[in-house]
């Protein structure tokens, strides 16, 4: 669990350090009222940097760090001191204005705009001018990285003296992302999780660990000097750095590259002053190790960077891409040397001869060149029978050996002869000769490791990385507590709506019987006077008949009377069709 | 005190009064039947469920999803439980639900067969499906040919092995982590956790993405040899008629497997509607009723794709007009009408008839003595003579003849010299004057072998060369099918496989071609050897009639003979029913399927029964077309008035009013060259020759190309355009067509000479171009304007030039 919550929290740390130098000023949100740039990065990093970077930076926009992202764009600041409704960084991703931004992606989250709002609110706050001198902002950075590299890291070296952790044990076993073997020792270091995982070859023992600070490593490389271990990681679709590591002590060296991508190539020149990376953004980056600042960008490749070697004597580059282009440069300026034109697959790793003459690429077409250097020509070009080479290494004596997609693997002499072949059942990802050169060690694409004797071509040693299946069962038991299917109700069952109508339209109906029932008893007590009034002028009437009346009286008494009588038969025959009609609804 | 009870005694009684009324009102629309889907269910594992869907059938043929307003109740509630129609397993054994509904009921059979297993999860049953409903693999997306930002998948998941590939093998290391599959790329990526050119599509909470959770725990294997796969899915309600808008309905999809078992896989499958203005669908497969019409729900699960029909009636009161069927066609499109609460239109008068009868039939407008002998004629079946004597004259099959010749794509190109075309032409005519019929003609056209100078019909295999182009042009041709999807993946929303692409297409992958000793003749040869290899699999292709068996056939046998057997075969109705078709779009602007040649499980027939008993029709004619042609045209259908009324408006594909088309290229000029009396000059013809004979589809002619006559260069019905441009426009008002014509046949001057008074000539005029004599307004109009001109003879040209411009000559209706 705490793995889990390394790999995406710490993501920005070292973002966070490599800024903080400028941005402490005002970086303090401990109230809640300022926000620093540190707090906004990580923001600009997910949402916005995957088009506004040192690479491609859509509209000459750079969000990647201070200060670019105060230089603005080519339309000028993107950022205006305190008043976030005139800064379009706030105002395009707010929606505010046009073009909304990100394009064709909904409104990032509430709580990511409101950082940006009140970093930008907090700016006017400040008294000093919050455009930092770009040459400052750069320095410091530089420094906060040295800083950071050369500081003992409290977090993974309690002590003081070391580095090395204990081997976090794995959920399952899985495909190795990185694998080397160290030139003189029987060691062997791997991608384990977030860490760097060392087993002694020898005796087969896993040994101990050192921690990545960012998501999981991607790319390990042991330095000709057997002291030097280089290792890049990231959170692949975000991140990419590259940390030197000590290997007598395990502290880091130095770190550098802050890649918006994993990193998928790495190698560092001999002399340790340069150090080159690739990746999905299909650009090679040289750092010098020096300033943690990229010395120069190739931009000649179409595809995924796979591989970058500096030759033996650091003067050459050779990089290689996943679409087959392979370009040779000068190491010293980017200057291209050689294009290597012919490869019809990804090229998965280049090696050079340790003359620095010769330089061998092995390519998923299936096939192994050699290209001499002086020229950049073809020498030789052979199947590796591996269908596929994913991974080649050669001895310094010349030996070498490949291995591919069919989980065969063929030995060859220095001559290139075919010597003898190992066929597994996986596929090969790794490979890489011991440092004696008697034997190899291999990683398939389920994460097994072997080690296997080179004259006889077969297994000697299988090895797996510690693993504790009860966090899996932890992980299976939460996913399936959780129901697997979601059925949704029918929507037609629109119980309460019907109820609801149903419920209406009787109440409608109940008010008009009401009115009706109100109506008729009107009528019947109008009815009922009426007849007390026809009963009084029967008594009249009556009364009338002794003569104490004239003619004319008498009349109109008789008229009177009937006309009551005929009122009150019609009330009743409307009362009686009333009351029918309603027994009829 | 007394008031009181009184009062409520009234309301009891009222209420009492009420529930009566409203069982009556009730007894308007009264449930007739109770249909359930499915009727039988089984629940293999613990983990299924299984949806249930309940439809109440009323009298007046619409029909009510009552799925959760009915009344459920089960013979043994320990076995499952139903909540809102959706079953799932309590423990093992067999019940009987019990639903009913207004007196209606029905029953479903239920058995749960293991009440403890869980369903293992599996990448192309589950997996895929999470993958393809939220667009992963759509073509714009990861589905397109070179994937989209550096990962590709197969569209929709045609190719689960590539995909599964893919995913765990090809950059081992970077898309998943087994050791940590809450946070690997394929997650975070699909649940937008960073940075995701299409979004976050899963959420974190939801059953998808447990579903891809629990199969990267589990390890992400490839699927097991023994799993089963899917062989169809059917998807239900099989009909769904709305009374009137704003109704819904749920859909349902199951799947079949392999091994027999069925499972419901309505929350895997992706849904669309081919008619959202008539009914539209949600992601969960609700369908709502928006507006009269009907809609095609279709369902998009693994390899197939299913649907059904939703038809949504207008909501007013309707009651069923009176209507004289002439024959079966108008019973059928009746039929059809009640079922969706149209009214048709009345039937036309006798001009239009005659107006219209004759552009469909021979291409022609009738004269003024036409006109007026059939208003004088007083029989009663006198439109049934003229249909009979249009019938039989040759340009009703000139007609039919530019209608096939496009289907076999007569025109000069790769190669297809003059001699070539005109003897390959002259083939075709021949043979359909001759009274040789459809199916005669392409079994002897398909497997064509020779000279293409002795034996024109070789010249078919002329016009393209390589198999996969043959066969796509003879299923769209002969069968109305699109198969072109299928080149390269699983057609998308047809049932095509690769498989049934390149099997069909190897009836046609042994023909040898040599050059002749004349350098345009060509000999077509059976060469008996060489099969399509399936560029997936990699293995050879056997023949296999598109949609039919793979037919038992010897080595060196001609395959394209069984392949022209089987396509003229009486049993293959799908060859009738194109024929059909093709015939009623000649006749009403509009196939039963529409367009004619993209028949498809998501594009289907308007009226399916009517297609299917044209279809039928023909084949008892024995493929005579004039035979057929006679049923439609006196249909009672065919003969409405293109006038709308109410209760048809919204109608545009059943026909209940005529439509309103202009006339195609080829007619329009022959029209205006009657109407003025003049002749063309046109490629491979003696002057005089209609537009309708050109024998090359490529032959230029700047009135026919702007108009947009079919050039031939494939087959599909989309090549001829009676689309509105620009440049028809200019070319009427401004081109030599019009008043180049009018001035060059003459007739206004020859009037005039003759002594004719100008409005007689207008009338004249009127006859011959709208087939009706001016109204009472325009003579009254026209009048005045020559009764005041200096210039007579220029008016009077005017008025010419205006009638030829205007939509109602240049229009069918």
């Amino acid at each position: 669990m705490t793995r889990r919550c390394r790999s995406i929290s710490l993501t920005f740390f070292f973002a966070a350090v490599a800024t903080v130098a400028t941005t402490g000023s005002y970086a303090q949100d401990t109230a809640g009222t300022t926000v620093g740039f540190d707090q906004v990065q990580p923001v600009l990093r997910k949402r916005c940097v995957t088009c506004h970077n040192i690479d491609e930076t859509r509209g000459d926009l750079d969000l990647s760090s201070l200060t670019t992202t105060l230089v603005g764009s080519n339309a000028g600041p993107v950022v205006v001191a305190g008043k976030p409704l005139e800064s379009t960084l706030y105002t395009l991703s707010a929606h505010l204005s046009e073009p909304a931004m990100p394009p064709n992606s909904p409104k990032i989250p509430a709580r990511e705009l409101d950082l940006i709002r009140r970093w930008i609110e907090g700016m006017g706050t400040e008294e000093k001018p919050t455009v930092v001198d770009s040459e400052t902002t750069a320095e410091a950075k530089v420094e906060s990285r040295m800083a950071a590299s050369m500081a003992p890291d409290a977090a993974v070296s309690p002590t003081g003296d070391s580095a090395w952790v204990s081997i976090e044990p794995l959920m399952r076993q899985t495909s190795i992302a990185a694998f080397a073997v160290h030139p003189s020792e029987s060691l062997l270091a791997v991608s384990g999780n977030g860490q760097i995982v060392f087993a002694n070859l020898e005796s087969g023992d896993w040994r101990n660990a050192l921690d990545f600070p960012i998501g999981q490593v991607s790319k390990l490389k042991f330095m000709k000097d057997g002291n030097t271990l280089i290792a890049a990681g990231g959170v692949g679709g975000l991140s990419g750095t590259v940390i030197g590591y000590d290997l007598t002590t395990g502290q880091k060296r130095f770190q550098l590259a802050d890649e918006v991508d994993s990193i998928l190539a790495l190698d560092m020149s001999a002399d340790g002053k340069l150090v080159a990376v690739g990746g999905p953004t299909k650009v090679v980056r040289v750092y010098s190790t020096k300033t943690g600042e990229p010395s120069f960008s190739l931009r000649n490749h179409t595809d995924w960077i796979l591989a970058v070697s500096f030759s033996p004597d650091g003067l050459l580059l050779a990089t290689a891409d996943r679409f087959g282009g392979v370009f040779v440069w000068n190491a010293a300026n980017g200057e291209l040397f050689h294009p290597l034109q012919g490869h019809q697959g990804p090229v998965r790793s280049l090696h050079w001869s340790d003359s620095g003459e010769f330089l061998t690429t092995s390519c998923e077409d299936g096939k192994l060149r050699v290209w001499e250097m002086h020229h950049g020509k073809l020498v030789s070009e052979r199947e590796a029978g591996v269908a596929g080479v994913l991974s080649f290494d050669q001895y310094s004596a010349g030996a070498s050996i490949a291995a591919g997609r069919n989980g065969k693997v063929t030995s060859w002499s220095d001559s290139y002869q075919p010597l003898g072949e190992l066929v597994l059942k996986e596929q090969v990802d790794h490979l890489a000769f011991t440092s004696d050169g008697r034997s190899f060690v291999l990683a398939d694409a389920l994460g097994s490791i072997a080690v296997c004797a080179f004259d006889e071509m077969k297994v000697v040693k299988q090895m797996a990385m510690p693993s504790d299946r009860d966090r899996l069962k932890t992980l299976l038991t939460n996913l399936k507590s959780r129901e697997i299917v979601d059925v949704r109700l029918p929507e037609s069952i629109d119980l309460d709506e019907a109820l609801a109508s149903e419920l209406n339209e009787l109440k409608a109906t109940i008010a008009t019987l009401s009115n009706r029932v109100e109506m008729i008893e009107r009528q019947s007590a109008r009815l009922k006077s009426m007849q007390t009034v026809i009963d009084k002028g029967r008594e009249l009437r009556d009364l009338v008949s002794s003569d104490d009346f004239d003619e004319e009286s008498r009349s109109l008494l008789e008229s009177f009377l009937s006309h009551a009588e005929a009122q009150v038969k019609a009330t009743k025959k409307s009362l009686m069709s009333d009351s029918s009609q309603s027994q009829r609804q | 005190m007394s008031k009181l009870p009184l009062s409520n005694r009234w309301v009891y009684f009222a209420a009492a009064i009420l529930l009566a009324q409203r069982t009556l009102l009730a007894a308007d629309v009264k449930c007739e039947s109770l249909v359930a889907w499915p009727t039988e269910i089984r629940l293999p594992y613990a983990t299924d469920h299984q949806s249930i869907l309940i439809q109440a059938i009323c009298a007046d043929g619409s029909t009510l999803d009552v799925t959760g307003k009915a009344v459920w109740s089960l013979r043994d509630p320990e076995i499952v439980g139903i909540q809102a129609g959706v079953v799932r397993p309590k423990q093992s054994g067999e019940t009987v639900a019990t639903v009913s509904y207004q007196g209606q009921s029905c029953e479903i059979k239920i058995s749960v067969a293991s009440g403890d297993d869980e369903r293992p999860i599996r990448f192309r049953n589950d997996v895929l499906p999470v993958f393809t409903r939220v667009g992963c693999n759509s073509g714009k997306c990861h589905g397109a040919a070179s994937g989209k930002d550096g990962f590709r998948l197969s569209l929709y998941g045609y190719d689960p092995e590539g995909d599964h590939f893919r995913i765990t093998r090809e950059l081992s290391g970077r898309r998943i982590d087994l050791a940590d599959p809450e946070n690997c790329l394929l997650v975070n990526k699909a649940t937008g956790e960073v940075p995701h050119t299409g979004g976050a599509l899963i959420d974190r909470d939801s059953p998808n993405y447990r579903k891809l959770l629990i199969w990267l725990a589990q390890g992400a294997s490839p699927d097991p040899s023994e799993m089963p796969v899917p062989t169809k899915i059917d998807v239900y309600p099989e009909k769904a008629v709305m009374s009137r808008p704003g109704q819904n309905q749920q859909i349902s999809v199951f799947a079949s497997y392999d091994d027999g078992s069925t499972r419901d896989v309505t929350e895997l499958a992706v849904f669309m509607s081919n008619n959202d203005a008539a009914a539209s669908v949600d992601e969960a497969g609700l369908a709502s009723g928006k507006g009269p019409g009907t809609a095609f729900i279709l369902a998009r699960f693994d390899q197939f794709t299913a649907g059904t029909a939703v038809v949504v009636r207008p909501g007013s009161d309707y009651t069923v007009p009176e209507f004289v069927s002439n024959n079966y066609i108008d019973t059928l499109t009746f039929a059809r009408w009640t079922d969706l609460h149209i009214k048709p239109s009345e039937v036309c008068s006798d001009n239009e008839f005659l107006r219209r009868v004759y552009l469909d039939t021979i291409g022609r407008l009738p004269t003024t003595q036409q006109l007026n002998d059939f208003s004088a004629d007083n029989r009663d079946n006198k439109r049934a003579i003229v249909i009979d004597e249009l019938l039989a004259k040759e340009e009703f099959l000139d007609l039919w003849i530019m209608k096939l010749a496009e289907l076999l794509q007569i025109r000069r190109a790769n190669g297809l010299s003059s001699k070539g075309l005109i003897s390959y032409d002259a083939w075709l005519r021949e043979k359909v004057h001759a009274g040789v019929t459809v199916d005669q003609i392409v079994r002897e056209l398909l497997p064509a072998t020779g000279s293409t100078f002795e034996n024109p019909p070789t010249s078919y295999y002329q016009t393209e060369t390589t198999p996969q182009l043959i066969a796509e042009n003879i299923a769209q041709a002969f069968l109305g099918t699109r198969i072109q999807c299928a080149q390269c993946h699983n057609h998308p929303f047809d049932r095509w496989t690769m498989d049934d692409y390149y099997g069909f297409a190897s009836f046609v992958s042994q023909v040898g071609y040599k050059q002749g000793k004349d350098p345009r003749e060509i000999t077509v040869y059976n060469t008996g050897e060489g099969n399509l290899l399936h560029p997936v699999a990699g293995r050879e292709v056997r023949p296999k009639f598109l949609g039919g068996d793979a037919p038992q056939l010897n080595p060196g046998e001609d395959y394209r003979v069984a392949l022209a057997d089987w396509l003229t075969s009486p049993e293959n109705q799908g060859f009738a029913n194109n024929l059909a078709n093709v015939l009623w779009d000649q006749f009403f602007g509009r196939g039963i399927v529409h367009p004619v040649d993209d028949v498809r499980v998501s594009n289907p027939p308007s009226n399916p029964a009517l297609i299917d008993r044209l279809g039928t029709q023909l084949i008892e004619y024995k493929f005579d077309i004039r035979k057929l042609a006679r049923d439609i045209l006196n249909s009672r259908t065919y003969q409405l008035s293109s006038q709308s009324n109410q209760w048809n408006s919204w109608d545009d594909k059943d026909f209940s009013h005529a439509g309103i088309r202009r006339l195609r290229a080829e007619v329009l000029l022959d029209c205006i060259s009657q109407v003025t009396s003049t002749s063309d000059r046109l490629s491979g013809l003696p002057l005089g020759g209609r537009a309708i004979q050109v024998p090359d589809g490529d032959a230029n002619n700047y009135f026919l190309e702007t108009f947009g006559r079919a050039d031939r260069s494939t087959p599909c019905s989309c090549e001829v355009s009676t689309a509105p441009t620009l440049s028809q426009a200019l070319h009427l008002l401004n081109g030599e067509t019009t008043t180049g014509k009018i001035e060059e046949g003459g007739l206004i001057d020859q009037w005039l000479s003759e002594g004719v008074p100008p409005m007689q000539i207008v009338e004249t005029v009127y006859m011959t171009c709208y087939s009706r004599k001016p109204t009472e307004m325009e003579s009254k109009a026209i009048e005045l304007q020559l009764s005041q001109s200096k210039e007579v003879r220029q008016d009077l040209v005017d008025i010419f030039w205006a009638v030829l411009n205007s939509n109602e000559f240049i229009f069918n209706h």
